[in-house]
């Protein structure tokens, strides 16, 4: 008996550990807070500092996360992402740089505005349904794109230069990344994507619970049927109400980061096109998936930039040396980006993420394959 | 009062020539919506596309308007077709979100050619910026009480209105329109009793795709020709189609005129205010919002019965 316990202790702990979702994520995290580091060290080929394209798929995520609630779990389609994400970024934007409030004084007026503003969708979500409601969605957007352009008195000049947090804890964004070969390295930027991480995994871990509890059951039944939903008790208002809060305020974090982090406020960038690259990272990388959520924005927003673009930009090189054609690659992201959600859409719809969940299938049947042709080719030898 | 009432002709002209458009463009978000259950979010860029393709047979090619207009309307007809054909009939049709979401991903793809194919924003090898632009169909114009109506917005509103009247005609009394109008009440039942719903879908496509297409190319002069310049086009043309009701095909072209009245007029009735200017769309925008808590389906529109 004491034998069989202690033999099957690893597999115990195994299945625990694999049991215990919110560990991966922090391992996750902390994962990708080491492989960040990479750039620093020379660890990257090229010597480039690859983080400032792994950055916006780490604040996208966030934003996109949300939106998966929304889209995967609750069967709604919002296109004020990009709006709300706005919100967050031209939120801190104007209260840190012109009205010089604190770090986190400005944090949470932001968040209170976009809480304010997700009820407002989430009330308006209780009368208008299905594609209506998409539409409604694009009409917030509109609104608040057209507040941002004409009301906010940002310029493409302001930015954030050093944010103070508390005390002695200042970030200097601005401060250029060095490697450590070449001189003494800035760890600030660093700094600011380790908060980028915590945030990120912090929201993985908030998205996870809230799946796993009453509130997720009931988004589920609700996107399968909101009338079913609610002839078995759900309260549609209070579930749909929580579940556009909780997107605009995971798209208005986003933002936050993308503040502290871009070091600039841009106000003409919230447009549709930007909902819809998140769109894209939540089709592609997988709906109801939390890490195929990173793993869409990492192939939506990080390969078209890190590898795509340098690859378009020697063949178009190479095509004006050759034939004397002047042909630029531009556009390619929204195509790249396009392509893949109708591909997906198509015929992958659960997303990259099933890619993982295919290979180990293939892996095994191949394994298989391989021991009974063993076993088989033993017994003839025999 | 003399400036007020050239101001009213001014914006009454203008009013009339994007209600006409925005209509059209409401009509083919309505026909796709109700024929092929999509809502086509790419209307309008099927629209920027093939307007640009107009504009590049003009610019760059020296073809006259008359003539790059039916070629663009070709080349219109045919990516409906492509689009349906290749993608939409392809979608999965247990999943509600698929087909949206399509046209989703056909807007991305239309924001990232036209600079590819067009260079849009680049420069020729002698430093000059690529630029396209379309003309008027007909220059010159004439004095109303002091405002001037020229000639091409008359053409505009009169060639929108006998296309929507058409189109009324044709759903309302000839064969096909009646295969449109079943296919547009039950897809299943009407493919069934031997209705080439397939076609029907088809041809709504690419009839949406003509509609908005000649929408872009007559608002093409009158703005800056950018990837985006129909964006706000679509965005009322939406607006429209929810006020309007999508149960019906007369409800939006009549609340595509409403809002483009309202959101030129807003402007002009409280100009005494400074902020006019700036906050006139946004207001417009959220009262047709709050309209749209009161009556989720629109002015003519129905609640859709559903069972569970």
């Amino acid at each position: 008996m004491t034998k069989t316990n202690k033999t099957n202790l690893p597999k115990e702990l195994y299945e625990k550990f694999k049991a215990n979702k919110p560990l991966h994520f922090l391992l996750f995290g902390i994962g990708l807070a080491i492989m960040l580091l990479a750039p620093y060290y020379d660890f990257i080929p090229g010597g480039r500092n690859t983080n400032g394209f792994v950055a916006p798929a780490i604040y996208f995520t966030v934003a996109a996360l949300g939106l998966n609630l929304l889209l995967g779990y609750g069967g709604l389609i919002s296109l004020a992402t990009s709006a709300f994400i706005g919100v967050g970024a031209l939120g801190m934007g104007y209260f840190m740089l012109f009205q010089e409030f604190s770090f986190f004084l400005s944090l949470g007026l932001t968040i209170l505005i976009s809480l304010g503003l997700g009820l407002l969708v989430g009330l308006f979500s209780l009368k208008v349904s299905g594609i209506y409601l998409t539409i409604g969605t694009l009409f917030f957007a509109t609104i608040l794109e057209n507040i941002f352009r004409s009301v906010l008195p940002m310029s493409t000049t302001e930015s954030f230069r050093e944010i103070t947090f508390f005390g002695n804890f200042v970030i200097d964004t601005s401060k250029s990344y060095t490697q450590l070969r070449t001189g003494e390295p800035q760890y600030d930027r660093y700094i600011a994507l380790l908060i980028m991480v915590a945030v990120l995994v912090l929201s993985m871990i908030v998205i996870y619970n809230i799946i796993k509890s009453r509130t997720g059951r009931a988004f589920m039944a609700m996107s399968r049927s909101a009338n079913a939903a609610a002839a078995m008790g759900v309260n549609i208002a209070k579930y749909r109400i929580i579940a556009f809060m909780t997107a605009s305020l995971f798209a208005t974090l986003a933002g936050v980061l993308y503040a502290i982090y871009g070091t600039s406020v841009e106000k003409n960038i919230w447009t549709l096109e930007l909902s819809l690259f998140i769109l894209a990272v939540v089709i592609v990388g997988g709906m109801r998936s939390i890490f195929g959520t990173f793993i869409g924005a990492l192939v939506i927003f990080t390969v078209p930039n890190l590898y795509i673009n340098e690859y378009l930009r020697t063949f178009s090189s190479f095509l004006e040396n050759r034939f004397g054609i002047n042909w630029q690659p531009v556009g390619f992201a929204p195509v790249f980006a396009g392509l893949l959600i109708i591909v997906v859409v198509l015929y992958y719809p659960r997303g990259l993420i099933k890619l993982f969940y295919d290979a180990r299938i293939l892996l095994l049947k191949l394994y298989g394959l391989i021991r009974n042709r063993l076993a088989k080719g033993g017994a003839t030898d025999e | 009062m003399d400036s007020a009432i050239r101001s009213f002709f001014h914006v009454l002209f203008n009013a009339l020539q994007q209600g006409s458009t925005t209509a059209l463009a409401a009509l083919g978000i309505v026909l796709i919506f109700r024929t092929s259950r999509t809502t086509n979010f790419a209307q309008s860029s099927i629209a920027t596309l093939n307007a640009f393709v107009a504009a590049w047979l003009f610019s760059s090619h020296g073809f006259s308007i008359w003539v790059a207009t039916p070629l663009a309307l070709v080349t219109a007809f045919i990516t409906g077709v492509f689009i349906d054909r290749a993608f939409i009939r392809r979608a999965p049709k247990n999943n509600p979100i698929a087909r949206p979401i399509i046209t989703l991903g056909i807007i991305m793809i239309i924001i990232g050619i036209l600079p590819m194919v067009f260079r849009i924003g680049q420069s020729r090898p002698d430093g000059s910026p690529i630029t396209y632009r379309l003309p008027r169909f007909f220059s010159g114009g004439i004095d109303v009480f002091g405002a001037s109506l020229r000639y091409n917005q008359i053409f505009t509103v009169v060639v929108s209105i006998a296309l929507m009247v058409g189109v009324f005609l044709f759903i309302n009394h000839t064969k096909w329109g009646l295969a449109t109008r079943v296919t547009a009440s039950d897809e299943t039942t009407a493919r069934l009793m031997g209705v080439p719903t397939g076609k029907v879908t088809m041809f709504s496509w690419a009839f949406a795709a003509m509609f908005g297409t000649f929408a872009g190319i007559v608002l093409a002069p009158l703005m800056n020709m950018s990837p985006t310049f129909l964006v706000e086009t679509q965005v009322n043309a939406f607006f429209a189609s929810v006020v309007g009701g999508f149960t019906t095909f007369f409800g939006p072209v009549i609340a595509a005129y409403i809002i483009v009245f309202l959101d030129s007029y807003f402007p002009v009735l409280f100009n005494f205010w400074d902020g006019a200017d700036i906050w006139g769309t946004s207001i417009v925008f959220i009262m047709v919002l709050i309209f749209l808590y009161f009556r989720p389906y629109g002015l003519f529109g129905e609640k859709p019965i559903k069972k569970v």
